[in-house]
């Protein structure tokens, strides 16, 4: 019911907002030679000389119809836009979380493990290296190094130029050609979305290192785990059996909320490597007022935060019983 | 043991990653953009990517040359009446559609039609004066205009022509009667081919990333260079240079569009397998000054920032390879006057010019508006404000975004004392400069910032624009150019360098006085 609200909410909010950006978007859209005659006639057809409210409800009621209005930039409907960038986005950011996961736990789990000793040094630095660079920047060395110097990966795209798309199930072109059976593409695909994603999850690698580790700490000095370690169970157990697990809810919900944001935050690396997703979209529109691609992009980033919040909450329950035990009892 | 072997597949998998893609057999052109294609329909498109598409995809009826003379394309010949309301065009036979169908004169009244009842893209150019457009037979058309339109030969390279049967089989339920929508929503939303028969077809359009052209084999103006022509153009929707550069450099990319800055191009042009060709564009960039509000409504205020200005830090420090800006029209347009006046820096005459302003000597602060993202134009507003401070004159600098500068410039009170911008050609006629720039009829637009409103240049414009005979007119926008430079309703700055990196196996590359025309692959082969 909350996050209904929080929608609502965000929506009006945009819609205000979206409308104040300077410049008139029918101008912008037909172009620098545009006759005034041929402004109004796209103001009054995209239904902007009606009054706000009234422009909002037919807004907020077309959507449930699957009509996020016109872009202006596009000339297609956001809802065939969305559909077009999101995946794009979707796959970069899933397989930056993933990155994160592989790379972050495991280095917060060791930094925690072994504290204040050199090897935690050396991880600390690497997870404020990991939030202090910009994530254009990794993608932009990475591109230089891998790409231009050493030519292990290609420079920008989601597939080579002469692979064909594979067929569109979910347009997550690593799932769908792996679905087709098309595993050239699969490799091809995998090759183009090494650099870029690992850009996108040095931030989330540096955050969730640390936040792991501090958890990690906190456990470690927990009564259970110091009578585990004096009842001779090896390190690996109590650290990943008895210990991972009730400090992964501070990382669970920092990933969480990574997805998410970077769901919108990905543009500059999208930028970086011709990425065609959504958040170079959505920062596209802003900059082009195209105020109806702005409304569709917020208010899917604002979905996702919504959903997002709703599994991590799940998730959270499930890794740790005791929250689910104290919901209970509530 | 599980994790060892999940291990082993892993690094496998990563192995396997570094075995090179295939090579390529045809000749394939990857060209950067620096904005997406919005669109492909000819009657819709404005912008230079969109018009890269139509100039490849469609044919006109005529085509500019490099001089900015217009020649025959799909057009045999034409004439024109005496009284210069009647054109009929005879068309080349055999001109084959993309879908094999022959091109006819009936696609000709079409594509005019559709374009006027659409209103979009560059209508504008003939929305007041065709009048109907007539088949006569076959392989012939006439354009009857409601007034005489002097640069209407000009103006048309921006008609292309559509496909009449392929459009309308794809039309949809609209306001246009029988027409239903002309197509519109297919062919600039829906569509995954084109309705033209350019040089080129439509083979894929990944919106955001690519769009691939692919070579017509039956194009009715043949291949000259053969097996070295260029069969496939990608073009990348690429905005970070640096990208840009990675890739040229590896020659993933074969031509970086116009669109970089100086300092990009001149590093591009440091590598061994690139060569940057240098252009004089037909753009050029002026201070607008509004001449109806204080303290630029002073003819000596204006003057006095023409001769402040310093020109030559731009075309030797800022802009290498700009023209000098003689009056509004660009010199590589036919019909410039080369004998209009030209400012150059003189402190002690912009001095006098600021002793005779009626402001003088508390001359108001002078408010200056410029895009954002533009840094070279930046500093070219700075070195104005150095200039003017030598005379205590302040000048105010404001950057702001595009769409906050076409929203000022609507009214005269709105619009600031100097806007920054620079106009482009939209056909290479004087006319479109002097019209869309200094006619009262085209005020409230950002190129026509001035807001001159001089009955005089209105009249000359008028005149000019129905005056058939080619020296009468030419004299009256001679007379035209030179008032307007004696108003000084602008500081012309300079005329902008076009430049483009190309892989140094790419040739043909033919400049054109108008917007896109320049990117016209049929002009482009490998000689590896």
């Amino acid at each position: 019911m909350y996050s209904i609200l929080v929608l609502v909410g965000l929506s009006i909010l945009i819609f205000i907002i979206a409308r104040m950006l300077p410049g008139n978007p029918a101008r912008l859209a037909l172009g620098p030679f545009a006759s005034g005659e041929q402004v109004e006639h796209l103001s009054h057809k995209m239904g902007m000389d009606k009054p706000l409210p009234l422009q909002y409800w037919t807004y907020i009621t077309g959507i449930f119809h699957g009509d996020f209005s016109l872009s202006f930039q596009t000339r297609r409907n956001v809802r065939l836009d969305i559909a077009h960038y999101l995946p794009a986005t979707l796959e970069l950011v899933i397989v930056a979380i993933l990155w994160v996961l592989v790379i972050g736990v495991p280095l917060g789990v060791l930094s925690a493990r072994y504290k204040d000793s050199w090897l935690d040094n050396v991880m600390r630095v690497i997870a404020f290296i990991g939030v202090a660079v910009p994530p254009f920047v990794v993608g932009l060395i990475g591109q230089f190094v891998f790409s231009y110097g050493l030519g292990i990966f290609p420079t920008t795209g989601r597939l080579g130029l002469l692979t064909p798309k594979p067929p569109s199930y979910t347009g997550l072109f690593l799932l769908d050609s792996l679905i087709a059976g098309e595993f050239s593409v699969f490799k091809d695909a995998l090759q183009h979305i090494i650099l870029p994603s690992f850009a996108v999850a040095m931030t989330g690698i540096g955050q969730i290192t640390r936040i792991t580790r501090g958890s990690m700490i906190d456990v470690l000095s927990k009564d259970y785990i110091e009578a585990a370690e004096a009842f001779g169970i090896p390190n690996r157990y109590t650290t990943f059996k008895y210990a991972l697990k009730p400090s992964f809810i501070p990382p669970l919900t920092i990933l969480g909320l990574t997805f998410a944001s970077q769901l919108s935050n990905a543009f500059l690396v999208e930028t970086v490597f011709a990425w065609p997703g959504m958040a170079k979209y959505g920062v596209r529109a802003i900059l082009r007022k195209d105020f109806n691609a702005v409304m569709g992009v917020v208010l899917i980033v604002g979905l996702a935060f919504v959903v997002v919040n709703f599994i991590v909450d799940m998730l959270a329950g499930y890794v740790d019983p005791r929250i689910r035990l104290k919901e209970g009892e509530g | 043991m599980k994790g060892k072997v999940l291990l082993l597949l892993v690094v496998a998998a990563f192995l396997l990653m570094l075995v090179p893609a295939e090579g390529i057999g045809k000749n394939i052109l990857t060209f950067s953009c620096s904005q997406e294609y919005g669109t492909i329909d000819p009657a819709c498109g404005t912008d230079y990517t969109e018009s890269t598409a139509m100039v490849n995809l469609y044919d006109g009826l005529v085509f500019p040359n490099s001089a900015g003379e217009t020649q025959p394309k799909l057009a045999k010949s034409w004439t024109v009446s005496l009284d210069g309301l009647r054109y009929t065009f005879k068309l080349k036979h055999g001109v084959k559609f993309h879908d094999g169908s022959e091109l006819t004169a009936e696609d000709v009244r079409f594509s005019m039609d559709r374009m006027l009842a659409l209103k979009d893209g560059y209508s504008w150019l003939w929305a007041d004066i065709i009048k109907k457009t007539v088949v006569e037979d076959t392989y012939t058309v006439t354009f009857y205009l409601r007034k005489p339109f002097a640069p209407f030969i000009a103006s048309l390279p921006w008609l292309f022509i559509v496909n009449k049967d392929a459009v309308l089989a794809h039309k949809e339920a609209g306001e246009f009667g029988e027409f239903g929508d002309y197509g519109k929503h297919w062919l600039s939303v829906t569509t995954t081919e084109d309705a033209g028969s350019g040089p080129y077809t439509l083979k894929s359009w990944d919106r955001g990333r690519e769009i691939v052209f692919e070579r017509f084999p039956d194009y009715f103006e043949g291949w000259p260079k053969g097996d070295k022509s260029v069969d496939e153009v990608h073009t990348l929707l690429l905005r970070e240079t640096a990208t840009v550069k990675t890739m040229l450099r590896k020659d993933e990319l074969t031509m970086v569009e116009h669109w970089r800055t100086y300092p990009d191009y001149q590093e591009m042009d440091s590598y061994p397998n690139v060569r940057v060709l240098t252009f004089l564009s037909t753009e050029e960039l002026c201070f607008k000054l509004n001449t109806k509000i204080s303290p630029t409504d002073d003819i000596h205020i204006r003057r006095m920032l023409a001769w402040a200005y310093d020109y030559k830090t731009v075309y030797d420090i800022l802009e290498p390879g700009s023209g000098a800006a003689r009056g509004p029209i660009p010199c590589n347009i036919p019909g410039y006057n080369p004998r209009v006046f030209q400012y150059h820096q003189d402190m002690d005459k912009a001095q006098e010019e600021l002793k005779l302003s009626k402001y003088y000597p508390n001359v108001p602060t002078i408010t200056l508006v410029m895009p954002t993202g533009l840094e070279n134009r930046r500093k070219m507003a700075l070195s104005l404000k150095e200039a003017l401070a030598k005379f205590g004159v302040k000048l105010d600098i404001h950057i702001e975004p595009w769409g906050r500068m076409t929203d000022l410039a609507t009214t005269v009170g709105t619009t600031p004392n100097i806007m920054v911008t620079s106009v482009a050609s939209n056909y290479a006629d004087p006319d479109t400069y002097l019209y869309c720039m200094y006619h009262s009829k085209a005020t409230g637009t950002w190129m026509s910032t001035e807001w001159l409103q001089d009955p005089l240049v209105d009249q000359l414009i008028d005149q000019e624009r129905i005056t058939i005979d080619k020296e009468a007119r030419r004299h009256l926008m001679d007379i035209a150019q030179q008032i307007i430079v004696e108003d000084c309703p602008d500081v012309f700055v300079y005329v902008m360098p076009l430049r483009v990196a190309m892989q140094n196996y790419l040739k043909g590359f033919t400049f054109r006085p108008i917007m896109s025309f320049y990117y016209y692959f049929h002009d482009l082969w490998y000689e590896k």
